[in-house]
């Protein structure tokens, strides 16, 4: 692919085509965000679980993230798919997915009984690359805008004022991902017995920002993404964000025989997590 | 870091360092380098360092049209790493230019 504008790091030469010597390149593809929002569940007095859908109005299943504020812990919004709390394991469980309409999102109760109405909050950001192969449709989200200003550059054998927004690789007038920092959490836990840790780490930024969180055993050799721990793994753990913190919880079971370190790497994006 | 590139919102300064000013800035730019579907298994990045990964799933088990998002996922500086459980199968993940 031709490239359109390179704008290197300090120090680089800006003629290459390795994209870790880039800041922008329009031969990679901007990670669009389309469309955010808030979403309420609502569990009714006898029910354990329900469940609510967005529209996102795009024809094909576009890539997302989404987190959750449970009724017991208001302010603090979790990473989905968990069913941790500010104080270990929480009352309530959460999922989402996406097909090529909507974005549908599930909340449960089932360790807490189904008595009284309660409701969750969940958070979500629509991008506009597609979360599988071939998609198809205009890639434009009901209700989206674009504008005359500003800097597009479309894909190889597109027509960047006519194509769709994932056939473009770079749109100015496109919100997006950006980032804002990185922070280190290292934590030891004795694994003998049983146990839970909660570790606050402060960010102090007055809004709750988008956030995502990476962790693994100083055993083990890949970071991944919070939240894990629903399969045979002896650790659980999750990250949630409020107006100043990002608390991480972490369980184990004790089937170990001494210290573990555990290593997280927590990004935080500048984009809010709720726009009004 | 000097600014190589800023798109101020209309009415606002380009030349401002707020985000919420600026509809796009080479200061907090992050786009994807790779994107790939894959099965259970491992894949050579070639990137040099752990990226940002997100992935996306179907799940075999339930309604196959629908996708979730990142568990069992990882990465390192060579690899991704997939390694889902139960009825998950195909995955689709997108590689971040800002590192883990």
């Amino acid at each position: 692919m031709s490239i359109v504008f390179n704008i290197s790091r300090e120090g680089q030469n800006a003629d290459t085509l390795n994209p870790n010597n880039l800041v922008v390149t329009s031969n990679a593809t901007q990670f669009k965000i389309l469309k955010t929002g808030i979403k309420t569940v609502s569990i009714s007095d006898g029910s354990f679980s329900n469940s609510g859908k967005i529209d996102h109005g795009m024809d094909y299943r576009p890539a997302y993230l989404s987190y959750v504020e449970y009724p017991d812990d208001p302010g603090r919004f979790w990473m989905i798919r968990t069913d941790m709390g500010t104080n270990g394991i929480s009352s309530y469980g959460s999922e989402s997915n996406c097909n090529s309409y909507s974005l549908k999102f599930e909340v449960d109760r089932f360790n807490i009984g189904s008595s009284g109405n309660v409701s969750a909050n969940f958070s979500y950001l629509i991008f506009d690359q597609p979360a599988y192969a071939g998609a198809k449709g205009d890639g434009i989200p009901m209700g989206y805008k674009s504008s005359d200003q500003g800097i597009i550059v479309s894909k190889e054998g597109f027509d960047a004022d006519n194509s769709s927004l994932y056939n473009q690789q770079i749109n100015s007038n496109a919100d997006y991902l950006k980032y804002h920092y990185t922070r280190d959490l290292t934590t030891t836990f004795n694994t003998v017995s049983n146990g839970s840790k909660t570790i606050d780490v402060t960010h102090n930024l007055g809004y709750i920002p988008v956030f995502s969180v990476y962790g693994k055993p100083s055993t083990e050799q890949y970071y991944t993404m919070l939240p894990f721990g629903q399969s045979s793994n002896p650790f659980i753990s999750s990250s949630g964000a409020n107006k100043t913190n990002i608390t991480t919880n972490l369980v184990w079971a004790g089937t170990g025989s001494g210290t573990l370190s555990f290593d997280y790497r927590i990004i935080i994006f500048k984009n809010r997590m709720i726009v009004s | 870091m000097p600014i190589g590139i800023n798109v101020s919102r209309i009415d606002k300064d380009a030349d401002s360092k707020e985000s919420t000013e600026l509809s796009f800035s080479g200061d907090f730019y992050m786009h994807s380098i790779a994107q790939t579907n894959i099965l259970n298994g491992k894949e050579n990045h070639f990137i040099g360092y752990a990226p940002i990964i997100f992935t996306y799933y179907t799940n075999s088990g339930s309604d196959e049209s629908r996708l979730y998002h990142s568990i069992g996922i990882g990465s390192d500086i060579n690899t991704v790493n997939v390694d889902v459980f139960g009825d998950a199968d195909v995955v689709r993940y997108y590689l971040l230019y800002q590192r883990i």
